[in-house]
């Protein structure tokens, strides 16, 4: 009598939830609708208004949890990843992407962008003050050249971090031969990195490479890397003992973070300054 | 008594009879056995579902193709609860192989007015078991063409006209704003020539000023006066001219806007019409580019 009860009970249950179970609606309106606010949304961050690159990232993640479209989710938690780190909040990018990453897990989805999750989680992970080599390792070998420029490029931050400048080098250098006119902004970042890398001992290379970022910058027209640009410009000098050229270099930055509205950046740079003037 | 046959056409009739109507009933299932095989009875079948929101066009036994290619037909269309329709899609099992991630059934016509059929557009993920759902779009017949051009043009006209009587409008912000700035601009002028009149005859006086007669001093006196006057009226012109741009400029340009978003609305919907959007390049969904030297 009781066991056919329960046979009864779950019977009833399993009825109820299969009646009650609706798989998704395919409907291509939607997705076009979705399409179309993540681009306006990768608009909207390109120009610099971050704040309604945000609200319209969030507005489509909900649209594609409604339509269950996964990869479209996966590539706006990427985006907000994105969008936060430049925020400087990285927990809130953490937990992007590790939502993204679970998702990911679940379903079945694109190949370039599982490997846009995995250096996006790596590269959060370096923002962090962790190390994730191996991720690195695995798109460097990507069928996609600027994934693995990318890709080498961080691992070779992760190199010089651990103090390991040589083999640093050479993934900068592999990054500077892939990159043929692929990514300026990635180019730029290889100079960098070179020029900091050579900053401890060859001088005139350190110098010319940092100034070749420089260039690459302006032609780009990305105040941030300007700014940044200048910056290591402004280190350089100064410990090199050319007080001069230092002082120049980080009054140039003040003025790129004072008018970018940077308070912290402006801050350390004054602070510099008034350290160079003693 | 058995009555002997003598006519040999009647001999053995009966057998004559069944040989006849075996052999006929043998051609016949061999005949429909062909005739079955040519139209697939015979071949294994796997089912795929689509969804769409109209059913106009598409009926049950629609033959569904790959690359011009016969793989399949609609085998069964209902009506569902939340009103969209099923369509189930009987394929061929040795085509199944084409039914992946991504796949998508296009509902295409031969020309603009030939026979209907769905064209299926193969994806590049995981195989697709079968029972799955893939995307279906429908690629507009003639008529709809016409039917939604019709629409569009008449929003653009609409929005055309709009702006035309909006500019031409007697009392309207672009005419007023007009006028006024031909009325303030007439003032300026005048009181321009006005002013370089009375500086003309102020350098004259100078070196009368050395005089110091009272007569001088007067006339110094009265064209001081005069350029006072017209200082206020300069004043007067500009206030007039910081009024019109206060009061019509807002509103002129908030109209522009206004316009210009209604002109990027049509220019959206052109977009999105058949055959213009197969021309423009679908931009591909990506996340925002990861920099890695971001601090």
């Amino acid at each position: 009598m009781r066991s056919s009860l329960k046979l009864c009970v779950i019977t009833l249950l399993l009825v109820t939830v299969i009646s009650c179970y609706r798989a998704p609606v395919e409907q291509p309106h939607r997705i076009s609708e979705l399409s179309s606010l993540i681009l306006q949304a990768n608009k909207a961050f390109e120009r610099g208004d971050i704040q309604a690159a945000e609200l319209i990232y969030k507005e489509a993640y909900k649209k594609a949890r409604l339509i269950q479209d996964d990869n479209s989710s996966v590539i706006i938690l990427i985006s907000l990843s994105r969008l936060y780190s430049s925020l400087d909040k990285i927990e809130d990018a953490s937990s992007c992407v590790e939502s993204a990453l679970r998702l990911s897990e679940k379903s079945s989805i694109d190949r370039n962008v599982e490997e846009e999750i995995i250096f996006e989680r790596a590269r959060i992970e370096f923002l962090k003050g962790k190390n994730d080599e191996n991720s690195l390792k695995r798109l460097t070998k990507s069928e996609s050249v600027l994934m693995r420029i990318k890709a080498l490029n961080l691992l070779s931050r992760i190199k010089l971090r651990v103090g390991e400048p040589n083999e640093a080098e050479n993934l900068i250098k592999e990054a500077l031969s892939l990159n043929k006119n692929i990514s300026r902004i990635e180019e730029a970042n290889s100079w960098r990195l070179l020029g900091e890398i050579y900053s401890k001992g060859k001088h005139n290379l350190a110098e010319k490479y940092l100034l070749r970022a420089l260039e690459i910058d302006k032609e780009i027209a990305i105040p941030e890397k300007i700014g940044l640009d200048m910056e290591m410009l402004g280190r350089f000098y100064s410990n090199a003992g050319e007080k001069r050229k230092a002082i120049e270099y980080f009054n140039r930055t003040l003025e790129i973070w004072r008018g970018l509205g940077n308070q912290s950046k402006e801050i350390k740079i004054i602070e510099e300054i008034k350290r160079l003037s003693l | 008594m058995k009555i002997k046959e003598t006519d040999s056409r009647f001999i053995f009739l009966r057998g004559k009879i069944l040989v006849f109507i075996i052999t006929a009933i043998v051609g016949a299932l061999i005949f429909l056995y062909f005739a079955g095989k040519e139209r697939g009875f015979f071949t294994k079948k796997k089912d795929f579902y689509c969804l769409t929101s109209k059913a106009t066009g598409l009926y049950v036994g629609m033959p569904v193709r790959i690359s011009g290619f016969k793989i399949g037909r609609v085998k069964k269309m209902e009506l569902q609860d939340d009103g969209f329709v099923k369509l189930t899609l009987s394929i061929e099992e040795s085509h199944a192989k084409w039914f992946r991630d991504g796949t998508v059934a296009l509902f295409s016509k031969e020309g603009f007015i030939g026979e209907s059929y769905i064209e299926i557009l193969p994806g590049k993920g995981q195989p697709l078991k079968p029972g799955q759902t893939i995307k279906f779009f429908r690629q507009a017949g003639i008529e709809e063409i016409a039917g939604e051009l019709k629409e569009e043009i008449s929003e653009i006209l609409k929005g055309v006209k709009e702006t035309i009587n909006y500019i031409n409008e007697p009392e309207g912000n672009i005419k007023k704003s007009i006028n006024n700035i031909e009325r303030v601009s007439h003032n300026l002028i005048e009181t321009t020539n006005q002013l370089n009149i009375l500086l003309v005859e102020l350098n004259r006086k100078i070196p009368e000023i050395a005089d110091k007669s009272d007569k001088t001093v007067e006339e110094i006196k009265e064209l001081i006066r005069l350029l006072q006057s017209l200082s206020k009226e300069l004043h007067d012109t500009a206030t007039a001219i910081k009024g019109v741009t206060k009061k019509d400029m807002p509103l002129m340009i908030e109209q522009t806007k206004k316009s210009m978003q209604d002109i990027d609305e049509i220019l959206q919907s052109i977009k999105g019409l058949w055959p213009i959007r197969e021309g423009i390049r679908k931009k591909e969904i990506r996340p925002i580019e990861a920099d890695t030297y971001e601090k």
